[in-house]
């Protein structure tokens, strides 16, 4: 130390030259992750270009606590594989996130402890996340505010080394940049703007009194400041104007849908009649295709139910197709790939 | 640092449930704003709400607010977030705010709070109307403060304008009430997305209400205003056309013509008839110039030939009292029968001398307005 | 010790001044072009900046807004809006430089330049800081990009602005070098003022105002010369961080008043000079203002921003000027070109020179009689009589 500080330089500076060296690093990863990522374009040209896996485990959600983690990491593992084509985990992962990002992890704690983004699934992704290099401190879990991350069980964590979690409400984030989504301006929550490179989209699979599919485009309603002013016509074309803001289309990089138990009528709070285990999870990284698969299970559900469509009820998710006509993805089934996984 | 394991996430996890109870409790203390709850509501199952203020109708779940962003939902109730939060407060003539014939000339202490019901895109005051209560600086002024502040500005009116008084209608029924105590003049300036029933009930308090129609069609209310789906639209403003109306407080209608978006003369037509078969002839028109502001900002001011083409068409329509407004000069209000000057308006100066009893002097034709105190 | 904003640019100057003379660092200094105007010493200085209530603004909200000119400001309590000289004090629009002005000049009427209106007249020319445009080319940008805390400042009421026009001989108030629009209250009444003593008032701007203000101004002033400095959105946009339908509307209404109008184009190489543009703006001034509104095409000088530009050589001017008479405009003249025959006055009809001009000045008899050639009677449109 004493000697960097006799040549003037000082232990931030120190840290920072460290910091050049890592980035140096990570910038041959960098290469070698685009070597493959063109490969993997090259391949994908014959493919349809939306691929979504859907990965179910029967009685997930009933088993014990240990075996339950256990599972939802392996089904969580299956699907980074089949989605991304990768050899193994890691390679998996690491064709979406370097371990220079800061990942932000938006979760969807709306509905209270009852059905709010599992714990198994944020430790499944968090665990891959600390694998290929990136620090606990680096990983940020997040909500629209503390109150609600609290309420399901996240307790709140501004520093140390360990995982991040706080609400945009928290005194160290707030909402900054105003944005315009479509005929709407908002302050975008500055976790996205000014806290994260990465953001991966963790929602809850519910049926929504208004906009008919809450998956997850509807669930960057908690970046912004006025949800409010979204929420008329069904969400349409609100809920895929949001999605174009740039800051939030270009972090988005992964959408972990969790499906382990889902709502398929009385959302988007827990309403204990229209839960039920679907035991599964949807992974996908186009939101259009991701919600659209999301909107036909639960549409599949509600027929079992015996009760009305969406359509019926009056609220059909108008705002998937508005989304496609926006350039965020297809719900055209010609150009999805569903892959459906039983484990 | 190795990764934690599973057991220690539990840990984790277990610890936040302890300090559940805890966050509520600083949160409530912390609340910046005092809470009044909201009129016109009602509850539906569970702590969900239905806003019964006006058209929109926001269903409202706990912990939300609804479009206008002022009203919240906590725990069932809802609550009025602007309550007594003027974030605007201002000495103004009543010219300057779109009023001709009501207390012309004389000072107003105009206010106005954060929130609006509707989004126009063109909105000249979006810093408060569309933000949030906690993201503007707002004065805490109770309704009996409104009304001294009113009396030591030497204001004779206090107007409830600026964003949107429908959004903070417990605060500007109480006001009102209060200054029609203290004697003094009241009048609001407000879009028009109401219902008639509150509208009702605050028009009982008011001298003079100035309400927007901003366009024709229920296009334009849906792509200019924000007004989508199937929420009832041009309709709902008529409606609370009529009903103001027919409570008698005084009356003027502000009609902006946006290029390119209201400005074609069929639809200057069909609304100019429209008011004239249900007001009459003698209701105040105020057309109001554009300027680009906001998310409008791009195309240009509305130019004088559409201006003055506007008003030939209401003129041609058969009303009488059409004014320009937002054209960098007042304009003087004369006698429709007589053509006799009743109010003159230079710039610093502006004189009421042709009216005497609601009535002009020279040959006694009702001019409809107030006023006198 | 507090330091003010203009003792900071004093020094600023001074230091690289010293720079300069030491040789050291040799940053480029503006050396700004020649001006062949003869300020007036001993005027009153005015230290602090005054506020004048100012028209044409607006209470919106907590907010004034500006509309006189097409940014329609937008300013919060104590801000200033995008021309720098007008703010809002205490919810009110004030202006900074009314009775300020920044530069006090004689100049000839052709410097404007303005070519059919008073020739040789002997003008007043007073400027003020301020303008609602960021050319980059700008030849004074000393003044005009600056608020009038930053620039030395007179103090000059109207009725001393005219007893000073007088007592130099002036027979026109001209307001040029800055925006002088950004200021109409003064020059309105500075133009007022000098009406009652029979001088005559000359605007020179750059056209971007609203429609309304420029309808007022045109009430006002006897001659407005307006800019058009390109005749693409693309070219305001990036060159002046303006916008050309704007100062299209405002030509239009400076057109259909009793003002008299000329047009200036200043003519940057690779920016705005393609025939194909110039032949556009001929054409759209031949259908909405006629064949009879002179247009002047300048030299561009390398200035402010764009010091490292060359001049416009002389073919390009004349080839614009070419496509301009060809489009059907009748009188075309080139600008900063002394000696060149684009500075001279042609017959439409006869084509003979009827005033022969060398740089700013007039050199021989004009052969105009009665607004008309004095050759073959064809009327000259202008204002040719004090
Ligand atoms: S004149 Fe100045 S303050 Fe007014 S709108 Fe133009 S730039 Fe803004
Ligand atoms: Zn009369
Ligand atoms: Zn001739």
């Amino acid at each position: 130390m004493n000697r960097w500080l006799e040549y003037g330089v000082s232990r931030r500076e120190f840290l920072k030259q460290l910091g050049w060296l890592g980035l140096s690093g990570s910038t041959f990863f960098g290469y070698a992750q685009a070597a493959r990522q063109s490969e993997q374009i090259k391949n994908a040209s014959a493919q349809p270009a939306s691929r979504i896996v859907i990965v179910q485990k029967p009685g997930v959600v009933r088993a014990a606590t240990e075996e339950r983690y256990a599972s939802v990491q392996r089904m969580l593992d299956t699907a980074m594989v089949r989605l991304t084509g990768a050899a193994n985990t890691q390679q998996a992962w690491r064709s979406l996130f370097t371990s220079d990002d800061i990942v932000g992890i938006k979760l969807n704690c709306l509905a209270g402890k009852a059905l709010s983004s599992r714990p198994e699934v944020i430790q499944a992704i968090t665990t891959r996340l600390r694998e290929i290099g990136i620090p606990g401190r680096h990983i940020i879990l997040w909500e629209r505010s503390n109150r609600e991350l609290n309420a399901a069980g996240y307790p709140i964590n501004r520093d140390g080394n360990d995982i991040r979690c706080y609400g945009t409400d928290d005194k160290r984030a707030g909402y900054g940049k105003q944005v315009i989504a479509g005929s709407v301006i908002s302050r975008l929550s500055k976790i996205v703007t000014n806290h994260c490179t990465a953001l991966i989209n963790v929602p809850i699979l519910k049926d929504h009194n208004i906009a008919g599919v809450t998956a997850s485009m509807k669930n960057w309603y908690g970046a912004i400041h006025n949800p409010n002013k979204y929420h008329s016509n069904h969400g349409d074309p609100f809920i895929a104007d949001l999605s174009t803001i740039p800051m939030i289309r270009n972090k988005m990089r992964l959408i972990v849908c969790d499906a382990l138990r889902a709502l398929y009528e009385g959302g988007p709070s827990y309403h204990p009649g229209g839960v039920w285990a679907y035991n599964g999870l949807l992974v996908g990284t186009d939101p259009v295709a991701l919600d659209q698969t999301a909107g036909l299970i639960i549409e599949e559900r509600r027929r079992e139910a015996g009760i009305p469509s969406l359509e019926a009820a009056g609220r059909p998710p108008r705002y998937i197709a508005t989304a496609t006509q926006r350039g965020l993805g297809t719900n055209d089934p010609a150009r999805m790939e569903v892959v459906k996984i039983g484990i | 640092m190795s990764a934690s394991t599973r057991r220690e996430f539990f840990k984790w996890l277990a610890a936040g449930s302890f300090s559940l109870k805890f966050a509520h409790h600083t949160l409530a203390e912390t609340s910046p704003s005092p809470l009044h709850e909201a009129m016109h509501y009602e509850r539906t199952e569970g702590k969900t709400i239905v806003c019964q203020l006006e058209p929109r109708q926001c269903e409202v779940n706990d912990g939300e607010r609804g479009f206008c962003g002022a009203r919240e939902n906590r725990g069932g109730t809802y609550y009025s977030l602007v309550y007594a939060q003027a974030c605007a407060v201002y000495a103004e003539r009543m010219e300057d705010r779109g009023f001709y014939h009501a207390f012309p000339g004389r000072q107003a202490l105009a206010i106005g709070t954060a929130g609006c019901n509707l989004q126009c895109q063109y909105c000249e005051t979006e810093q408060i109307s569309q933000s949030r209560p906690e993201d503007v600086e707002a004065e805490f002024l109770l309704p009996e403060q409104v009304v001294e502040r009113a009396q030591a500005e030497n204001c004779e009116v206090i107007l409830f304008t600026y964003s949107e008084p429908t959004v903070f209608f417990e605060y500007m029924l109480d006001t009102a009430r209060a200054a029609k105590k203290a004697g003094l003049g009241t009048a609001a300036h407000t879009a028009g997305y109401i219902h008639p029933g509150p509208l009702k009930e605050v028009c009982a308090y008011l001298d003079a209400i100035n309400l927007d129609l901003k366009g024709f069609s229920d296009d334009f209310y849906q792509t200019i205003c924000g007004v989508w789906g199937n929420q009832p639209k041009l309709e709902a403003v008529q409606k609370a056309i009529v009903a103001a109306a027919e409570t008698g407080t005084h009356l003027e209608i502000t009609h902006l013509i946006v290029p390119e978006h209201n400005d074609n003369p069929q639809e200057t037509r069909q609304l100019c008839e429209w008011l004239y078969t249900t007001l009459g002839r003698d209701t105040p028109l105020h057309l109001s110039r554009f300027y680009p502001n906001y998310l409008l900002a791009t195309s240009h001011a509305t130019p004088r030939q559409s201006m003055d083409s506007a008003r030939a068409i209401a003129h041609e329509v058969g009303l009488r009292y059409v004014y320009l407004q937002n054209m960098n000069r007042y304009e003087d209000t004369r006698c429709a029968n007589c053509g006799d000057l009743l109010v003159e308006r230079k710039r610093a100066h502006i004189q009421c001398t042709g009216i005497k009893d609601g009535q002009c002097k020279q040959c006694g034709e009702a001019i409809r307005g107030v006023w006198g105190l | 010790m507090s330091w003010t904003r203009r003792d900071f640019l004093q020094w600023g100057a001074c230091l690289a001044g010293s720079c300069l003379a030491g040789g050291a660092l040799a940053a480029p200094v503006y050396r700004g072009k020649e001006n062949p105007t003869r300020t007036i010493e001993g005027l009153p200085r005015q230290q602090e900046v005054l506020y004048t209530p100012a028209q044409y603004g607006r209470g919106v909200g907590p907010n004034v807004q500006c509309v006189l000119c097409p940014k329609y400001c937008i300013i919060p309590e104590g801000k200033a809006g995008w021309c720098r000289v007008r703010v809002n004090r205490e919810r009110k629009l004030q202006s900074t430089v009314y009775a300020q002005p920044c530069s006090i000049a004689l100049h000839p009427m052709e410097q404007g330049p303005i070519f059919h209106a008073y020739p040789g007249a002997r003008c007043l020319a007073i400027a003020a800081a301020g303008c609602n445009l960021r050319c980059k080319y700008c030849q004074n940008w000393q003044m005009s990009q600056f608020g009038a805390e930053d620039t030395l400042n007179y103090y000059l009421e109207p009725a001393e602005a005219v007893q000073l026009a007088i007592r130099n001989n002036c027979q026109v108030l001209a307001f040029t070098y800055t925006e002088p629009v950004v200021y109409a209250e003064y020059v309105m009444d500075v133009a007022l003022e000098g009406k009652q003593y029979g001088l005559k008032s000359v605007l020179i701007t750059a056209g971007f105002v609203d429609p309304e203000p420029m309808r007022d101004l045109c009430e006002v002033f006897d001659v407005v010369r307006v800019d058009l400095k390109g005749f693409r959105e693309d070219f305001y946009e990036k060159v002046a961080k303006g916008r050309l339908q704007p100062v299209l509307d405002a030509i239009e209404v400076v057109h259909s008043t009793d003002a008299w109008l000329e047009i200036v184009d200043p003519i940057v190489p690779r920016f705005n000079d393609k025939s194909e543009e110039i032949r556009d703006m001929a054409q759209w001034i031949l259908d909405h203002l006629g064949d009879g509104v002179p247009v002047h095409f300048l030299r561009f000088f390398p200035a402010y921003k764009m010091r490292n530009f060359p001049r416009t050589p002389d073919s390009t001017l004349e080839r614009v000027r070419d496509a301009a008479l060809e489009t059907g405009l009748k009188f075309v003249y080139l600008g900063n070109m002394p000696g060149h025959e684009g500075e001279n006055t042609f017959c439409p009809r006869c084509n003979r020179m009827l005033i022969h001009r060398i740089g700013y000045l007039q050199v021989e008899e004009s052969h105009i009689k009665d607004g008309a050639c004095a050759f073959c009677g064809e009327p000259i449109p202008g204002r040719w009589d004090i």
